[in-house]
């Protein structure tokens, strides 16, 4: 899970980030990570339900990097979706060469 | 035979949103910041409609952003001196010193009135102090992301945050600007930085006062803001008070939230070594960032607009403490500006 080139333009630099607990299991659409982007607090929720299994806590440190490499060093967490029908509702990122 | 031009389609008129005025009056400073996270709690459950609040503080306190930790932030010994109440908003935004010369806004909706997961829309939501402000013959304008300046000088800053399934974006308009506290707050790795700091402050930050030549008239700025409210047409604005939902939501959960110290002073968040060991933004693209040189145990300080190193100075504990200033194409100072620009700057 991360942040489309497209959205993290859209929310500004991000200066705090709180990954969420890994083994964490979220319910579709509840709030699983805390940012805070050009002086506002957002709470962002998973497009599926799911079990979180691994995240990267290099962005708690520096989360510039969701600016800088949304797709490369500036991915978030990854989480093992419940079943895997309800990824059919989730939201996908365009192709790389659309981006 | 002449050809009419076709009729302009008429659009039909959307009817505006009905707000809630709740107008706070003076109270104390807990109430004054954080009375609208049980309004926010009623708006996201759809209880009340979308609600405008004003008030003002009986007194002074220091307000932290959500993320900021009061031990990374706060100068404890004027926290001793001064005994200010801290409190830890929900909004985002850096460290405020609030006063009785402030008038405090807050706009609380839900997300119908937002933009689910995008930016939030200060510009919109300003227009309404804006216009306010204007029509009381101080000339300000909006400046991104979330600032009301005069020139290039702050006189409100604004910040957003979620609660409860509502939206708040709060901001201040500052009456007077006591620039000398706004300074002496705040956590510094050197005292010789404070006179650097308050020089910052005052340059940068403006007041009602400094603007009109008199001092604010608050009954007139309440006024003026309830109508600017209409004109930029967010919504029809109608008076009314807390209901007693919000009053013992804010009772029973907001006070003693806020008077747990777990709750008001969060750890920092992990630094990594390339970061510098402080950054105070002053008003908007304008701070100091304070970088250590380990190598030459100093402490290497710039004044930044943006990503632009405007002034370099450098302290070397042990010595003669005080800032001594890098010129211009000195050794470390195209070292500095590199930093500062990999460290973001204030952008």
């Amino acid at each position: 899970m991360g942040f489309t080139r497209a959205a993290q333009r859209r929310l500004g630099e991000l200066v705090y980030l709180r990954c969420p607990k890994i083994g964490r299991r979220y319910g579709p659409q509840e709030p699983a990570l805390t940012l805070e982007s050009e002086k506002c607090v957002r709470e962002l929720t998973l497009p599926v339900a799911g079990r979180v299994v691994e995240t990267n806590r290099e962005l708690e440190r520096d989360p510039s990097a969701v600016n800088r490499d949304p797709y490369g060093k500036g991915w978030v967490f990854v989480v093992r979706p419940q079943r895997s029908r309800t990824l059919e509702s989730a939201t996908q990122a365009p192709p790389r060469n659309a981006r | 035979m002449t050809e009419r031009s076709p009729r302009p389609r008429q659009r039909p008129r959307r009817s505006l949103p009905t707000w809630r005025l709740l107008d706070l009056g003076r109270c104390p400073p807990v109430r004054a910041v954080a009375f609208s996270e049980s309004v926010a709690r009623s708006v996201g459950r759809g209880d009340v409609p979308n609600t405008l609040l004003l008030a003002q503080s009986t007194r002074a306190c220091i307000s932290i952003g959500f993320h900021q930790s009061l031990d990374a932030e706060l100068d404890q010994s004027f926290l001793l001196r001064h005994r200010l109440p801290v409190i830890r908003r929900v909004e985002g935004g850096g460290t405020v010193f609030l006063d009785r010369d402030q008038l405090f806004y807050q706009f609380v909706y839900a997300d119908a009135e937002g933009s689910p997961g995008g930016p939030v829309d200060f510009a919109r939501y300003l227009s309404v102090p804006i216009d306010a402000l204007r029509s009381t013959g101080v000339r300000c304008a909006f400046r991104p992301p979330s600032d009301i300046v005069v020139g290039d000088r702050k006189l409100s800053g604004n910040a957003g945050g979620e609660w409860e399934g509502a939206h708040i974006i709060t901001g201040d308009v500052l009456g007077r600007c006591n620039s000398g506290a706004m300074a002496d707050l705040f956590r510094l790795p050197d005292p010789a930085l404070r006179p650097l700091l308050a020089r910052e402050v005052a340059r940068w930050m403006t007041s009602w006062e400094n603007e009109t030549g008199r001092p604010a008239s608050w009954h007139s700025l309440r006024t003026s803001i309830a109508k600017a409210f209409q004109s930029c047409r967010l919504g029809r604005l109608e008076k009314g008070k807390p209901t007693m939902d919000e009053e013992t939501t804010f009772r029973s959960e907001t006070l003693p939230r806020h008077s747990d110290p777990s709750w008001t002073n969060v750890p920092p968040l992990p630094r990594s070594a390339a970061q510098p060991v402080r950054r105070i933004r002053v008003a908007g693209p304008h701070g100091v960032v304070v970088f250590e040189e380990p190598e030459r145990a100093t402490l290497e300080v710039a004044v930044v607009n943006r990503r632009q190193v405007v002034d370099a100075y450098r302290i070397r504990p042990g010595e003669n403490r005080g800032l001594r200033r890098i010129p211009p194409g000195a050794l470390g100072r195209a070292e500095l500006a590199r930093r500062v620009r990999e460290a973001g700057g204030f952008d």
